[in-house]
């Protein structure tokens, strides 16, 4: 269990949230490709502290290993192999103030809705589960979805290495 | 101290910051940078309620695995989108989402 209502916890809490946000509107208004997908780390990175603060160590791994780890690179690797002209002067669409107004609408909406609805019966500690709970969980009551899901993965992995793979001379696209 | 609904607030405002980006950047990979956002929003989402969960300890570990299911569909997603950005970016020489009109009529 996990002191959860120290005046640590809140600035820690604080601390975060403001890093994840600040970095997340960064990404989607920095006008240089590379400072947006660091800044996309930064937010990654942020909730795998999150996810530390909220007693889920695994979670935490699993966010720096796949996302700080293997999304980034990625994404890196498509903006290196696209090598636009306006690599760092990307300009804003027409439809950017009706973005704006959607994004604006969506967060009142869900903002009323999670204030109006009733408090959830939320206890005072974190709750901990340990790694092997999880894995037998996820092994036992999850087994057939976790096989599924990991069969989605190759295939899309063999989907994108075909799409992507050049054709030989003479041969149509 | 801190509540379930400061992580609520805190993943819809992530949420939209990502659906901002997603509507209005021009290149196809920030769009999916966009996305991400989106994604990780939801994540935090399920873990900290799983994590205040008042219920037992299945229930914890349902909100976990629901993660472990989202992240694996978003690496796919992930791998899938590039693929595509760079097959139209070799046909096209562009990945500016203004010039991808072919199925608009």
């Amino acid at each position: 269990m996990i002191e959860n209502s120290s005046l640590a916890s809140i600035i820690i809490f604080y601390l975060l949230a403001i890093t994840v946000i600040a970095s997340a509107i960064g990404v989607v208004t920095s006008k240089n490709v590379m400072l947006a997908c660091l800044s996309l780390l930064a937010v990654l990175l942020g909730i795998a502290g999150l996810f530390i603060f909220l007693a889920a160590e695994f979670m935490a791994l699993v966010q720096i290993l796949i996302y700080g780890g293997t999304v980034v690179t990625v994404i890196v690797f498509a903006i290196i192999l696209t090598n636009l002209k306006d690599f760092s002067n990307l300009k804003s669409t027409k439809q950017a103030p009706f973005a704006i107004l959607a994004c604006i609408a969506a967060l009142t909406c869900l903002i009323i809705g999670i204030v109006s609805s009733p408090a959830l019966p939320a206890k005072l500690e974190l709750n901990y589960i340990s790694l092997t709970f999880l894995g037998r969980y996820l092994f036992t009551d999850w087994a057939i979805p976790f096989e599924l899901a990991s069969l989605v993965l190759l295939i899309a992995l063999i989907g994108a290495v075909l799409m992507v793979k050049t054709s030989r001379e003479g041969e149509n696209d | 101290m801190i509540d379930p609904i400061h992580y609520q607030i805190l993943s819809a405002i992530l949420f939209c910051i990502g659906l901002y980006g997603a509507l209005s950047r021009k290149s196809a990979i920030l769009i999916l940078l966009s996305i991400e956002i989106m994604l990780n929003a939801v994540n935090l989402h399920l873990i900290s309620l799983a994590a205040f969960s008042q219920f037992s300890q299945t229930q914890v570990a349902l909100g976990q695995s629901l993660v472990v299911f989202v992240i694996t569909i978003a690496a796919a997603e992930l791998a899938l989108g590039v693929a595509i950005i760079l097959r139209i970016y070799k046909n096209k020489s562009s990945i500016d989402t203004d010039n991808f009109n072919l199925l608009k009529w």
